[in-house]
């Protein structure tokens, strides 16, 4: 198989997934020419993720890299979960074949996104 | 019970133990080139000679219209260039359909890019059939090779051969038919059917990769694909494959024979999946003709689930199977099969063929359904309700 071992257990034993009952920091991706969806929900205090969940559809890559994203998010503070590239979340996966890059792309995107509207928001 | 099962005999076959027994002794103690003249090597001529009218009588050929060559592609490119170039001063038209195996499709397309041919692609419909009419409509005076396939790899839809072959055969225009999915399983008799020129590929049939035949109809135009040796008749040069050659013989002979047990075998197993999928996992829909379609073929899409998803969790749970669709650089590419059905892209992403075999199950049917339902359970739990944003 082309997918790390990593890659595959993220698919298989998905990390964080699901919904928070209170997110203060939400955003929902989509690549619109392969269908891949993604969804970000973050509980956000003092500069802190303390909780991060999501929800996904799409090739394995785009499942795994969501469900190491959050591995990866949760307990950081903005600064840092906004310096967590893509070669940052491909590494968590053990690799990610370049054709598959789209997938990381989307869950990054997501979650800046969210991190954009929490910010923008009366909350911050 | 976790062992696993294998669901992708389209995509090839187990090796028989009687195949591999017939093969053995030309993997061993005879490896002679058949073509030169002691003894040893012409009992490896012998070998050849009887693999050939074994072939041919199990197609209803004779024996000197058998072609050995390395496999159904190259079975699909030697028949479509071979008759195309040899037939450039007649005409430069080829007629073919859109759900045909790429080993038709491109080698018509470099016809086209670097020979000046002209193709028309006779469109299918929902089901995957291909019109009789609009295969008429699109003859034309200076078409010189019509190439429809028997039944698909895909979606398994069989086409109504013996009414293409009858209008290729009232104007006169060689027929080259993929068989590749069809041998061993349909009755093939090519002295009943005009077909003017059949692929073959041992390893659909339980036989060695690498190998496959090409039936050529005597009289029709020829341009050899691969020159350099008189091997079979100056058609396809290259010292044979004598064992790969002996074990297709073999295993194409002991699937005619299982033929009807085998059918019957395979059709219960596949409308078990027919019947229990859809009951089972909702919004599963069935893709290609529910009547005429090869007896091992299922093809699903599950609405909202990724096929390579499904593939890679299947594959973790033990069942091999395979997707007719791919996810790459960002664009999902469905097959060109199931554009061709006008499956929209959503739904075709999704797909997910199983293709049954001899050594199946009941048992492993049922197994395979209730892993499915779970598998598409939990991605769609996984994926977002949308508009929540």
């Amino acid at each position: 198989m082309e997918y790390s071992a990593t890659l595959v257990d993220h698919f298989h034993h998905p990390r964080n997934a699901g919904e928070l009952d209170n997110p203060n920091a939400v955003a929902e991706g989509e690549n619109p020419i392969c269908g891949d969806t993604v969804r970000i929900e973050m509980s956000i205090q003092d500069d802190v993720i303390t909780r991060i969940r999501w929800s996904a559809s799409g090739c394995p890559p785009a499942i795994a890299a969501a469900s190491a994203a959050s591995v990866l998010l949760e307990g950081r503070t903005l600064g840092d979960a906004r310096r967590i590239d893509r070669a940052a979340l491909a590494a968590a996966l053990d690799g990610l074949p370049t054709r598959k890059a789209h997938a990381a792309t989307l869950v990054l995107s997501t979650v800046a996104r969210a991190l954009d509207a929490y910010e923008s928001g009366p909350q911050a | 019970m976790n062992t696993s099962i294998y669901l992708d005999h389209a995509a090839t076959t187990p090796l028989r133990t009687e195949v591999l027994q017939a093969m053995e002794p030309f993997l061993a103690e005879n490896y002679a080139n058949p073509s030169s003249i002691y003894r040893l090597a012409q009992e490896a001529r012998a070998a050849l000679d009887r693999s050939r009218d074994l072939i041919a009588a199990a197609l209803g050929a004779r024996s000197q219209e058998i072609i050995f060559t390395g496999g159904g592609t190259e079975s699909d490119n030697a028949a479509i260039k071979g008759v195309a170039l040899a037939s450039r001063e007649r005409g430069r038209h080829i007629v073919t359909s859109a759900i045909e195996h790429h080993g038709v499709l491109h080698p018509i397309e470099e016809l086209v890019e670097c020979f000046g041919f002209e193709s028309t692609i006779v469109p299918v419909d929902q089901s995957g059939l291909v019109s009789v009419d609009a295969l008429e409509a699109a003859l034309r005076h200076d078409t010189v090779l019509v190439s429809v396939m028997w039944a698909n790899n895909e979606i398994g839809t069989v086409q109504p051969m013996e009414a293409i072959a009858a209008l290729t055969k009232v104007r006169d225009i060689p027929l080259h038919v993929d068989a590749v999915q069809a041998a061993g399983t349909l009755p093939i008799d090519l002295s009943q059917v005009p077909i003017d020129l059949l692929s073959i590929s041992a390893h659909k049939f339980y036989g060695p990769k690498g190998v496959g035949a090409l039936f050529v109809r005597g009289g029709t135009p020829w341009w050899p694909l691969i020159t350099g040796g008189g091997q079979e008749r100056n058609r396809r040069a290259g010292t044979e494959n004598v064992a790969g050659i002996v074990g297709m013989a073999r295993a194409l002979e002991l699937r005619v024979a299982e033929q009807h047990t085998a059918y019957e075998h395979a059709r219960a197993l596949r409308d078990c999946l027919f019947e229990q999928m859809p009951a089972r996992i909702p919004g599963t829909r069935i893709n290609g003709h529910t009547e005429s379609r090869l007896p091992n073929n299922a093809n699903f899409s599950f609405e909202g689930v990724h096929g390579e998803s499904l593939l890679v969790a299947l594959d973790v749970a033990g069942i091999m199977a395979s997707s007719g669709s791919a996810c790459t650089s960002g664009s999902v590419e469905p097959s060109h099969v199931l554009r061709a059905l006008g499956v929209p892209n959503s739904v075709a992403q999704g797909s997910l063929r199983l293709t049954v075999g001899r050594d199946n199950t009941q048992e492993q049917m049922e197994r395979a359904v209730e892993v499915v339902a779970g598998i598409v359970e939990r991605l769609r739990r996984l994926a977002p309700v949308s508009g929540r944003a």
